[in-house]
């Protein structure tokens, strides 16, 4: 890891196209701007984190709880005498 | 960007980048149900691998995600189908879908991407159904 010190109003230039500036310093905290191409994604890290975490758990969906889930939704259906057209 | 109806047949996937998580590109979009709520989303690469998705608009009616017009030109279209990850531990009753991370495809192109909303409100495990009162 690179660790260098900027002051509000300066940058630093990652690759050819990603540029961080550093906008404002309160307190504890920096407003870091971050400029890059469309094909980069940027993430606040905890959210990154959070979301893979909850793309794990997803795949972990297995075909009984599948099952179940669609016994239900044929049952409310059935309650509620549903006569839609599938997929409306 | 306008919101498409989703096909019912299977369906190839391209994601422009791989899901948070996972390597994956290649994937296979397949009804799993009747309804048009289920669809399983199925690694090309890794066949054990599938997401359960369901069109945004099945469960949160309500749900008007801010996406950027960025995504459209990632994925080489405007109109785009709105799907959102599942996650069911057992049934129904216990099932959550990701609001804060919807997977947006493109019908004309195959392209796909799980974008991240600006939203910090919106929740990665929301009830599919409203608690009990």
């Amino acid at each position: 890891m690179l660790i260098l010190t900027r002051r509000v109003g300066e940058n630093v230039i990652v690759g050819d196209d990603i540029t961080i500036s550093v906008i404002e310093v309160r307190g504890d905290a920096v407003r870091i701007g971050i400029q890059a191409p469309q094909s980069v994604s940027v993430h606040r890290e905890e959210v990154y984190r959070e979301l893979q975490k909850a793309n794990q758990q997803a795949a972990a969906t297995n075909d009984a709880a599948i099952g179940a889930m669609m016994d239900e939704l044929a049952a409310d259906r059935a309650e509620r005498g549903d006569k839609r057209e599938p997929g409306a | 960007m306008t919101v498409t109806m989703i096909e019912r047949a299977a369906r190839q996937l391209s994601f422009v980048e791989p899901l948070p998580g996972f390597a994956d590109e290649e994937f296979t979009l397949t009804p799993i149900d009747d309804q048009g709520v289920l669809y399983s989303l199925r690694s090309q690469e890794n066949p054990q691998l599938r997401f359960v998705l369901t069109p945004a608009a099945v469960f949160f009616p309500d749900y008007r995600p801010e996406v950027d017009d960025a995504v459209g030109l990632l994925l080489g279209s405007d109109e785009v189908d709105v799907m959102l990850m599942l996650t069911v531990g057992s049934s129904l009753a216990d099932a959550t879908a990701n609001l804060r991370a919807p997977v947006v495809l493109a019908p004309a192109t195959g392209r796909a991407i799980q974008v991240v909303l600006d939203d910090e409100t919106l929740p990665m495990r929301a009830p599919l159904v409203a608690a009990a009162a």
